[in-house]
């Protein structure tokens, strides 16, 4: 028996299905035929990946090939691999909470600051630069030329809420 | 009927019908190259400029446009990784793995090569189609349309992993993008499925956020850990550009193989409701089937050029052919086509038997917009490909917050909320441990595009036709090549291991 991240994946993907089906099966025929219908089969597979990769041994060279996807990039330092996953992972859900907090013209030249110097080490003059192209790109063509409608940010509701913004 | 062909030309190279349209392929070039920025969308936003525009200036313009989309969407797929389009998604798989192995020129030239070679045959397709393909479209109801979505399904078995086990987890993500699409409301009942509540969920997960997320995000992921530039162990003094002419001759020296995916690009595009997202992955799988040994079949995915032929020859040969429902029965073939129609009305044009008879130079002058376009773009591109190349020797630490943008901004042009950025950040991490652990993401996406229309079809022959829909004789012939197809993958991997073992 091996617990690994996809015996986990596969248990995920159990569960889901289960809530799936059961959900549909609260549901009048025409609407929860289709769930139950796609719901059982792939509950069937889940089970059979997830008994497979728990009890199955690993066929070096055979068995399954490649699926026609990407492949990560190998690595033989496993710990730097993780440490650089986690990172990046850390990286992008902080420019997605600071879209949250002060929207989305704000965040780009702090954002770009931000990774460029303290994450990448790179000088304060390219920092600079960089953020302050990205950010004329996307005022210049997403504000000023198309118009789309930015939703308004956490700080911006927040200074609404006590009279500092109208 | 010829001199109506020739009058097409001369009305599209009248000085302000093609200035119009070189503004019109500025415009779609740029909404190519952006994530998120469809051409449909584009084409709504352009619509006001159309007012004062005769038709003959008119078409030239928008289709100048939206034909040039799908062009220059590959450009971005190729070298960075996101899918420009929502339709040049399947041309990541070997064109960015391509550009990774320093060969970006290579896998550009044959993108955009292919991509014309597609437009022209898709063009042509419309020109001769017309006439004949009037019965074909009016047979086709909507028993006929879910054997053809089955028919799609069935490529999920060839983009699947080889051996049993790929087989079943490529049925397993397939069956995992079919439960994603079902989110929403659902159209006979009207009951919400799956929303928790949310008002966003009601239209179900939209396709751009969770594409660009779950192509994109995992492709930064990577490019972070290994802390190099996408063309990472190639020497930066290597002339990228220098494959261009390889990738523009690999279209001709796989010419059957182009000319094929155009022709399943443009049989999906006359299909309404199919669209490109069906047609690149349709082809794509017809790409990997062309291998002829075992070994030439698991270089799909790791930079086969094959890969990039198909996806990018059927992409932009459907939109020639989608024009096809939309101008001669006023049946748009997907949401590009009916705002496009929107365009027709706004100019006092009817599409129908009209477009085939009084307007009949007007039609054939579409047929030489999507040539002159995109033949000026791939010249264009072919110019510049060296300069395009060059960015992906970017150390990736500098490149990464400039992708990230156009995948956070191109995921919120979707519906402009927050829930967009939610879907593209969750569709990211699925993503990654879909890569991470072998679950192939094509059968996912391929799930997701036809879960809609499988349910939708099926649920109109059920309540139109009973069972009776089950033995109307088109159903039949489609369902019997849909298991043929369905086949073919098995069959041709025991004829290659015969034939290695007879080697």
């Amino acid at each position: 028996m091996k617990f690994s991240g996809k015996v986990f994946m596969s248990l995920g993907l159990m569960v889901f299905t289960a809530y799936v089906i059961i959900t549909a099966l609260k549901w009048p025929f025409k609407t929860g035929l289709f769930p139950i219908a796609l719901g059982i089969p792939v509950f069937c597979m889940a089970t059979a990946v997830f008994l497979m990769d728990l009890f199955g041994k690993e066929k070096k060279g055979g068995g399954s090939g490649p699926a026609v996807d990407f492949k990560l990039s190998e690595s033989d330092d496993k710990e730097l691999t993780h440490k650089r996953t986690v990172d990046i992972f850390l990286w992008i859900l902080g420019w997605f909470l600071l879209i949250l907090l002060i929207g989305f013209s704000l965040s780009i030249p702090v954002y770009f600051i931000a990774f460029l110097r303290f994450r990448s080490k790179e000088s304060w003059k390219l920092s600079l630069i960089l953020s302050v192209i990205a950010w004329a790109f996307f005022y210049g063509l997403f504000v000023r030329l198309l118009d789309t409608p930015f939703m308004p940010s956490l700080m911006q509701r927040g200074l609404e809420y006590i009279g500092i913004l109208s | 009927m010829f001199e109506s062909f020739i009058e097409g030309l001369f009305l599209v190279l009248q000085w302000k019908s093609f200035s119009y349209m070189l503004i019109g392929m500025t415009i779609g070039f740029w909404v190519g190259i952006l994530p998120g920025l469809g051409g449909g969308a584009t084409l709504a936003l352009m619509m006001p400029f159309i007012y004062k525009m005769t038709p003959q200036e008119a078409f030239p313009f928008l289709l100048g446009m939206h034909s040039v989309v799908q062009t220059t969407g590959d450009i971005t797929s190729v070298l960075f990784g996101i899918p420009g389009e929502a339709t040049t998604v399947a041309t990541i798989i070997d064109g960015y793995a391509m550009t990774k192995k320093g060969e970006a020129g290579r896998a550009l030239g044959a993108a955009l090569m292919s991509s014309l070679v597609g437009a022209i045959i898709g063009a042509f397709f419309l020109a001769l189609a017309i006439p004949i393909v009037r019965p074909l479209v009016l047979a086709f109801g909507s028993p006929e349309m879910l054997m053809i979505t089955l028919l799609g399904m069935t490529c999920i078995a060839t983009l699947s992993g080889q051996g049993k086990r790929g087989l079943l987890l490529g049925l397993m993500t397939g069956g995992l993008g079919f439960l994603l699409s079902l989110v929403g409301q659902d159209r006979q009942a009207g009951i919400l499925r799956f929303t928790f509540g949310q008002l966003y969920l009601w239209n179900g997960i939209p396709m751009v956020p969770l594409v660009v997320g779950l192509f994109a995000l995992p492709e930064i992921v990577d490019m972070a850990v290994s802390g190099t530039s996408i063309s990472r162990n190639v020497d930066p003094n290597m002339k990228l550009g220098r494959g261009v002419w390889q990738g523009v001759k690999d279209t001709f020296t796989h010419f059957w193989l182009t000319v094929r995916c155009s022709l399943v690009g443009s049989f999906i595009g006359i299909m309404p409701g199919l669209g490109g997202g069906v047609a690149q992955w349709v082809s794509y799988a017809h790409a990997t089937q062309s291998a002829k040994t075992q070994e030439e079949r698991e270089g799909f995915g790791k930079g086969d050029v094959r890969g990039v032929l198909g996806p990018g020859a059927a992409n932009n040969s459907k939109e020639g052919a989608g024009l096809i429902p939309t101008v001669a029965f006023g049946i748009p073939a997907g949401s590009g086509m009916a705002i496009l129609m929107g365009a027709f009305f706004m100019l006092g044009i009817v599409p129908g038997p009209d477009m085939l008879t009084k307007h009949l130079s007007l039609t054939f002058s579409m047929v030489w917009t999507i040539c002159i376009s995109n033949i000026i773009v791939v010249a264009v591109s072919l110019l510049f490909i060296n300069h395009l190349a060059r960015l992906t020797f970017i150390r990736g630490n500098l490149l990464i917050p400039f992708i990230l943008m156009l995948v956070f901004i191109g995921g919120y042009t979707a519906n402009n909320s927050i829930g967009d950025l939610i879907v593209v950040v969750g569709a990211g991490l699925l993503g990654y441990l879909m890569v991470r652990f072998g679950w192939p993401r094509p059968p996912f996406i391929l799930g997701f595009i036809l879960g809609d229309l499988v349910e939708t079809y099926l649920y109109i022959s059920v309540t139109r036709y009973g069972t009776d829909w089950i033995y109307r004789p088109k159903v039949i012939v489609i369902f019997i090549l849909a298991v043929c197809v369905a086949l073919y993958p098995f069959l041709q991997k025991k004829n290659l291991l015969n034939q290695e073992v007879q080697v």
